[in-house]
This record gives C-alpha cells, sequence and structure tokens, in this order.
C-alpha cells in the first residue's frame, strides 16, 4: 500500500516536505489546538499529524529506506483519520516556533491523500459531488441564485432591485456565496448586505444563477479539482472589469483573496463585508443612527482573522455603533478559538463542531457578554447549534444583523 | 573538549578518526537524502516573490536570537537559546581544532590558547544549563504539552552524557596535575576540578588508576559524538538544519503579517 506513496508525494511543495522535519515536537501546537481541547488525542494535533505523516516518509526516505525496508508500517487509517479531523483553523501556524504553515500543508496532504485515493472521507465526498455536479454545495439549481432576489424585491426585503453584472456591468460584484443564497435561516445576512450597499449609493451588481461555488471547501479538503474550478471563476471574474469584488462569507473570501492569486493574478480587490462597511463608515457613506444598548463579543472568523490578517475593521465598526459596548474573549484576534465549522469537521465529525462551539459561547459568557457577533455565515450557524447544545443565554447575531439594525434599515426586529 | 593537555593518558587516535569519519560521512549522506528527498516534492514552495531582506532580518531575529521564543516563554527562550548557541559554539570550536589538526598539522598550537579554554566552557556550561533546564521540563515538571517519547528522551540524554563527560575529561585532569596555559581561563573545570580533589582520595589515589579512568572515559565520549553524528540525521536533531530553513521561508512569505511579526 505504501508503495503509492512516492509518486504521490508531488502533490506536495518541497518546503512542505521539509516541514515534516522541521517539527521540533515541541507540543506548542497542543496547548491551543480546539479539537484537541475536545478530544485530547495526540494523533488529532498539529504534531501527531506531522509525526504520522513522517512515519510515512520514513518508508520512502532512503537511506533508512533501504535498511528497515516497510518495518516503519504506516498506518494510511489513522493518517487519513487525523488529517481530516481538523478544523484547519490555523492556530498551529501562529503558536509554531518553526512557524510551519500549517493550514497549507493540512490541504496538501489532504491532496496528497486524495491523489492516492486515502481521502477524502465518504461524507465530504458526498458533499464535494454536490458541488460538483450542481455549482453549489445545496444541491439546488443555480437559478435559485436570481430568482430569490427577484422575490425578496417584490417582498419589500430589499430597497432596490438587485441588477445581474453580465447585463450592466458595475464596479462592484457582491459575491454573496452558497450560504447566503441557498440557507434560507442565513439569507438575511445577503438582504441586509444589499440593503447596506444600497443605502451607501454604491454601484454594485451580483453574478445570479452566474455566480459559481468558490470552491473554498473543494480546497479545505483536499479536492484536486481545486484549481481547474478556481480558474474557471477567476477568468470569469477577471472578464467583468470590476474594481472590487465583496464577499459576505469569510471562506469565499480567504479563497478569493487568499487561494485564487496562487493560481492566478485578479485584476480587482477583494473585500469582505466587514471590510466593506468599515470603508463605507470611513467614507461617511453610512453614519450609523440607532442606539444598541448591548454587551457584545466578536467571534473572530479563522478564515477571516488569523488566514487573512482582518481583525480590526470589523471590531471599528462594532465600536462605532452607538450604546454598543465592545468586549473581547480571552482569545482572540490571532489566538481566537476555532468554531469547529472549518475544514470540513462537521461533516465528518458533527459532535465535535458542536462541542467546539458551544466552547465558544461559553468563552463569550465567561466576560459576561450578551451577545456575539461575528461576520462569517458558516461561524454563525456553527455557533447556532452549539447555542442550542448548549442552551447558552448569550445571544447570537450575525454581524450584518447588528449594522443593519444600527443603520435603522428594513429587516426583521 | 576532545584535546587536553596537562595530566597523559592513553587516547587512541587512530579509533578515534576512523569512528569519527564513519559517523561524519553517514550523517552526511543522511542529510543529503533528506534535500534529495524534498525536491520530490513538485508544487510551488513560495507563492510571493522571494524577499532577501525579511529573510536577513528573520535570520538574525529568529534564527539566531530567537526572539519569537522570548516573546512567548521566557524560560523556554533561555533553555532553547542556551542550547542553540552552546551547541553551535561548540561545534565551532571542534571544527577549528580538527581543521587545526588536519590542515594546520598542529605546527599551529591551538591548545595554548587561553581563549580556548574560556569559551569552550562557556559554550559547554550553557548547553549544560539549557539542557538541565530541558531535563527538568520534560523529567521532573513533566509538562502535559510535552512528550515522553524515546526519541525525544534520547535527544536530552545523548546531548547530556556529551556535554558532561565533555567536562569530566576536562576538570579531571586539572585536578590530578598541574594546570596547562589553556586549563587556566577555564572557569568552569576549574570549579568541577576542586570538587574532584575532593573526592578524588575517597575514590583511589593511584595515578595510574584515573588514567585509566580518562582513557575510558575519552573513548566514551568519541563513541558519543559519533552516535550523535550518526542519529542526526534520523532523529529530531535534523530540526536544526530544517527549522532555520522553515523560519526564513515563511519570512520570505509573511513578513508582512503584523500579526505573526509583531
Amino acid at each position: 500500500m505504501h508503495k503509492k506513496l512516492q509518486p504521490i508525494l508531488s502533490a506536495l511543495s518541497g518546503r512542505q516536505i521539509l516541514e515534516a522535519e522541521a517539527c521540533t515536537g515541541c507540543g506548542e501546537c497542543v496547548k491551543l489546538c480546539p479539537v484537541y481541547a475536545i478530544e485530547p488525542e495526540e494523533r488529532l494535533t498539529a504534531r501527531g499529524k506531522i509525526d504520522l505523516f513522517k512515519n510515512l516518509l520514513r518508508n520512502e526516505k532512503p537511506p533508512l529506506s533501504f535498511l528497515l525496508g516497510n518495518r516503519s508500517n504506516p498506518n494510511f487509517g489513522i493518517f487519513q483519520d487525523a488529517l481530516w479531523k481538523c478544523t484547519v483553523c490555523g492556530q498551529c501556524h501562529f503558536v509554531c516556533p518553526a512557524r510551519i504553515d500549517t493550514p497549507n500543508l493540512w490541504e496538501a496532504l489532504r491532496g496528497m491523500m486524495g491523489v492516492g485515493g486515502y481521502g477524502p472521507p465518504q461524507e465530504q465526498q458526498e458533499y464535494l459531488q454536490i458541488i460538483k455536479t450542481h455549482d453549489n454545495s445545496f444541491n439546488q439549481p443555480q437559478a435559485i441564485r436570481r430568482t430569490w432576489l427577484e422575490q425578496a424585491y417584490a417582498e419589500g426585503q430589499i430597497m432596490e432591485p438587485v441588477r445581474n453584472i453580465l447585463e450592466h456591468p458595475a464596479p462592484v460584484l457582491y459575491f454573496m456565496g452558497c450560504t447566503a443564497t441557498y440557507d434560507v435561516t442565513i439569507r438575511q445576512v445577503a438582504l441586509d448586505t444589499i440593503n447596506v450597499l444600497q443605502k451607501a449609493g454604491i454601484d454594485f451588481a451580483v453574478l445570479g444563477e452566474n455566480e459559481l461555488c468558490c470552491s473554498g471547501k473543494m480546497k479545505r479538503m483536499g479536492e484536486v479539482q481545486f484549481n481547474e474550478r478556481a480558474r474557471a471563476n477567476i477568468e470569469q471574474f477577471n472578464a467583468l472589469g470590476i474594481k472590487t469584488l465583496v464577499a459576505s462569507c469569510a471562506g469565499c473570501y480567504k479563497t478569493i483573496n487568499e487561494d485564487y492569486p496562487k493560481i492566478a493574478p485578479l485584476n480587482f480587490e477583494v473585500l469582505h463585508v466587514s471590510e466593506m462597511v468599515h470603508r463605507l463608515l470611513q467614507q461617511k457613506l453610512i453614519a450609523f443612527q440607532r442606539s444598541l444598548e448591548v454587551t457584545t463579543t466578536y467571534h473572530d472568523p479563522c478564515h477571516l482573522g488569523r488566514n487573512c490578517g482582518v481583525y480590526e475593521a470589523p471590531r471599528e465598526v462594532l465600536k462605532a455603533i452607538p450604546g454598543l459596548q465592545l468586549v473581547e474573549m480571552e482569545r482572540n484576534r490571532q489566538k481566537a478559538k476555532c468554531c469547529g465549522g472549518g475544514g470540513g469537521l462537521k461533516l465528518v465529525d458533527h459532535d465535535l463542531q458542536i462541542k467546539a462551539s458551544a466552547a465558544r459561547l461559553e468563552d463569550a459568557e465567561a466576560i459576561g457578554a450578551a451577545m456575539l457577533t461575528t461576520p462569517c455565515p458558516t461561524c454563525y450557524l456553527s455557533l447556532k447549534k452549539g447555542q442550542e447544545f448548549s442552551n447558552s443565554p448569550v445571544e447570537l447575531q450575525h454581524f450584518m444583523s447588528i449594522v443593519r439594525k444600527a443603520l435603522d434599515l428594513i429587516g426583521p426586529a | 573538549m576532545l584535546f587536553n593537555h596537562g595530566l597523559a593518558y592513553f587516547k587512541p587516535w587512530n579509533f578515534f578518526w576512523t569512528v569519527q569519519t564513519i559517523a561524519l560521512a553517514i550523517c552526511i549522506i543522511g542529510i543529503l537524502f533528506h534535500f534529495i528527498f524534498i525536491f520530490k516534492g513538485r508544487q510551488r514552495s513560495l507563492n510571493q516573490t522571494i524577499n532577501p531582506l525579511a529573510m536577513l532580518k528573520r535570520f538574525f531575529l529568529e534564527v539566531l536570537f530567537q526572539s519569537h521564543l522570548l516573546q512567548s516563554d521566557k524560560k523556554r527562550w533561555l533553555m532553547h537559546f542556551s542550547i542553540f548557541v552552546g551547541f553551535i559554539g561548540l561545534s565551532f570550536l571542534s571544527f577549528l581544532q580538527i581543521s587545526n589538526i588536519v590542515l594546520l598539522d598542529q605546527h599551529f598550537n591551538f591548545e595554548l590558547y587561553a581563549w580556548k579554554g574560556f569559551v569552550g566552557d562557556l559554550f559547554g556550561l550553557l548547553m549544560l544549563v539549557g539542557l538541565l533546564i530541558a531535563f527538568h521540563r520534560r523529567f521532573v515538571q513533566r509538562l502535559p504539552h510535552l512528550r515522553r517519547l524515546a526519541n525525544d528522551k534520547t535527544a536530552i540524554l545523548l546531548l547530556l552524557s556529551i556535554v558532561i563527560t565533555g567536562f569530566m575529561l576536562r576538570s579531571l585532569p586539572m585536578a590530578l596535575a598541574p594546570l596547562d596555559q589553556s586549563q587556566k581561563s577555564s572557569f568552569f573545570s576549574l570549579i568541577l576540578a576542586s570538587l574532584f580533589k575532593v573526592l578524588i582520595p575517597y575514590i583511589s589515589v593511584s595515578l595510574s588508576f584515573w588514567q585509566n579512568v580518562l582513557a575510558v572515559l575519552w573513548i566514551f565520549h568519541s563513541l558519543l559524538t559519533a552516535v550523535f553524528l550518526i542519529y542526526f540525521p534520523f532523529s529530531k536533531f535534523i530540526h536544526i538544519i530544517f527549522t532555520p530553513i522553515e523560519l526564513l521561508l515563511n519570512a520570505s512569505e509573511e513578513d508582512q503579517r503584523r500579526d505573526i511579526y509583531a
């Protein structure tokens, strides 16, 4: 079985092979790993995964491979399990004294294992197949991306109709993402964003049924077709002549802002919606009118914070809201605890993800926050499940809901 | 620390050179295989333009001074920095001594230089302090995030054995015979020698006994250094080469990230 490893190593970079030996095994990654905190098994830590990877390499690497043969007995099953039971939150990268680029290492290793036929796990394969077949992760027709917005306008949920960028070119593309489009419990995020952009007078449009999944989930889960799909999106975006792309989801933002440029250059800037709102405030295109008397804490989405370095823009927006008192959880910014929703973990181990989210809500409770907010639909949904599990008294609000309320725009109370 | 003057005792140099040459050859081949293996990775390692200035800055700050460890845990920094400086210093000193013997055919008498005794002791002491802290953290404090795997234990115990036998080889002759020029500046070995002077009469007053002890110790020390060289490429010691490379590669990629490089 191990004989298959050598050819699939080409799915990695030289740096990633080197990283196996750069790990000193110091265990700093163990201290803050969100998965290990719930399931304390060494193999689930960054150190454990690197050890398992080293064990695989040992069989292939001369001169020990000549001397020892197959004695190291690599266990692909254990490695596979450990590799996919990870949120790819990147916390280990930030605490690693060797600065091992763990998020990219895990994704590349998942890709390598996939090439060799050792992954992804069945649940993730089914999920990925949906993206490949339907161009969205919700097993829904693409046409819904257009029709639901038309319906929302007809029902008075948005102030003006939203134009399709292919028919009406605009400098700003609002990339809604699959979750804010198809998940009815999270659609309000897209409606709020549209209303804020319209209130600010931004000339923007959407792709409607031509919006394809960013395929970020494919990248996180190690699906090798990611590059091909990303390239198609890059070509489409670059051809639009836009100046700015605004993404709702932290995962989409990370994928387009960080992963796409590694495949081909982008001819526009990428903003997360929280950065866009911050910019609109700075440019005085919007101003908060309503006071929100609430002690709120902010949860940094891993894809937005640690992965892209966006920590302050959403905090600045929250601080600008009259009456809102922003308090910080003990672990914030680059040490923010992961909600467990990333890396496809919730497909592989749903319970673990819910416990990670519940633990994050406990953090909010511990500092006396009445409300917890986050600007990522995926984190929001994960935390919601954690809230239901733990019966946490902390109110959960998406970042855009708070912005909408403070701007006194249309929407639920 | 293998080259002591003063008290004469049996030193099988042929054995030493044979063992060390074989060990060094295995070490170099092992390291080379690592590098060759790295090229099996076909994907791009760096996505940003190489930033030599950032790499140079991080070489001084993180590779040499290990500032990132100092920021996170002062005790850990003291431990790692001491071992690192001591190890590099002693390795460099050994390199100078071997070059002196091999290249200069001992015309340049390196042994007579007083600074050699001082820096040898300084680096040895730094290493000893660092290793004792590591030993304490791993075996006494038993910090929960530290593993107790054979590989981790072996690394500490092997280095400790090399340093302790090295200091014994340096200080025992001082306790048994008059000091030569280089020994006078060996500040830490002199302290150990004064302790040995107290202990020696209780063990044996026979000089030939101590000459035999030193000969055995000398062979044992040279074997330990050979074991270290052979073990180096196949153990966690290899991080001494690859961790600095990783630190520099990451510096080139993420130098603009203030949340990483505060």
